[in-house]
């Protein structure tokens, strides 16, 4: 997992990225609310410079699967 | 009349069937509100409060039902939810909106929807429940993951959304899923 993931929660959250627990996830970390995952959600299409697909919106549940669509972005970049 | 047999209540909520005296103009304001209408369908038409009568009337609490959403402690009420329920291949449909905005990301749906799933599962002879959204709800989505929704398949570019075409996710709790969930 990249630092990138947490970061982009702990944005999300407004808080510090080491207060973003290794875990977190959309059923576990309290703060990961509807409101939250919307501006992640957000967060994410600025990032990506488009709009997420369904599978992409359906697969963000935890650090992880946030960070390979942050890597998604790295890759494509570097093609 | 109030059917009381059918009132339900949560930790923060009061659920019961609509009835005509719940058609109000808070409630028809909602179905006119550009923000709460988004991705409902009565956006494409006006309301009026007979539209509303009209739609309470249409569901007899047997196979269709609108639950009022009232928040306690004052019972306000702040959406509904509406189900139809297929006997014959013992499936229901469940839709929710949510009109008080002060209500929103609140977690009312959370709590509500699985009071109703308590109740369609344990009373309605339904095995499958099957809900959706358009792509871009993201708050629905959430909701129904953390709900612990399935998803049911992905119809493409179905909807109109803002000028864009969108997908509609389908997602389904089956009666097993749901009460191993509840069975610790």
């Amino acid at each position: 997992m990249t630092l990138d993931a947490k970061n982009f929660l702990a944005q999300v959250f407004d808080v510090e990225p080491f207060e973003v627990p290794d875990d977190a996830s959309l059923d576990t970390y309290q703060r990961w609310d509807s409101l939250g995952h919307m501006q992640l959600v957000m967060l994410l299409e600025t990032h990506l410079g488009r709009p997420l697909e369904s599978e992409e919106i359906l697969s963000i549940i935890d650090l992880e699967s946030l960070d390979q669509l942050l890597t998604m972005k790295t890759g494509s970049s570097h093609s | 009349m109030t059917d009381h047999s059918l009132e339900m209540r949560s930790e923060n909520l009061l659920l019961r069937p609509l009835t005509e005296q719940d058609a109000t103009e808070r409630y028809v304001g909602w179905l006119n509100d550009a923000e709460v209408n988004r991705f409902l369908e009565v956006r494409w038409h006006h309301q009026s409060l007979a539209d509303v009568r009209s739609y309470v009337a249409g569901h007899d609490n047997v196979g269709q039902f609108v639950f009022g959403v009232f928040a306690e402690p004052d019972e306000l009420h702040v959406g509904n939810f509406s189900i139809k329920v297929d006997e014959n291949h013992r499936s229901a449909v469940m839709g929710v909106m949510v009109g008080d905005r002060d209500y929103w990301g609140q977690g009312i749906v959370l709590e509500a929807r699985a009071r109703l799933l308590d109740f369609i599962f344990s009373r309605l002879p339904v095995d499958k429940v099957s809900g959706g959204c358009y792509q871009t709800n993201v708050h629905a989505i959430f909701n129904y993951k953390r709900q612990g929704w399935e998803l049911d398949g992905i119809r493409r570019a179905d909807r109109l959304d803002q000028g864009r075409r969108v997908d509609v996710i389908n997602f389904a709790m089956f009666r097993e899923a749901w009460l191993d969930r509840n069975d610790p």
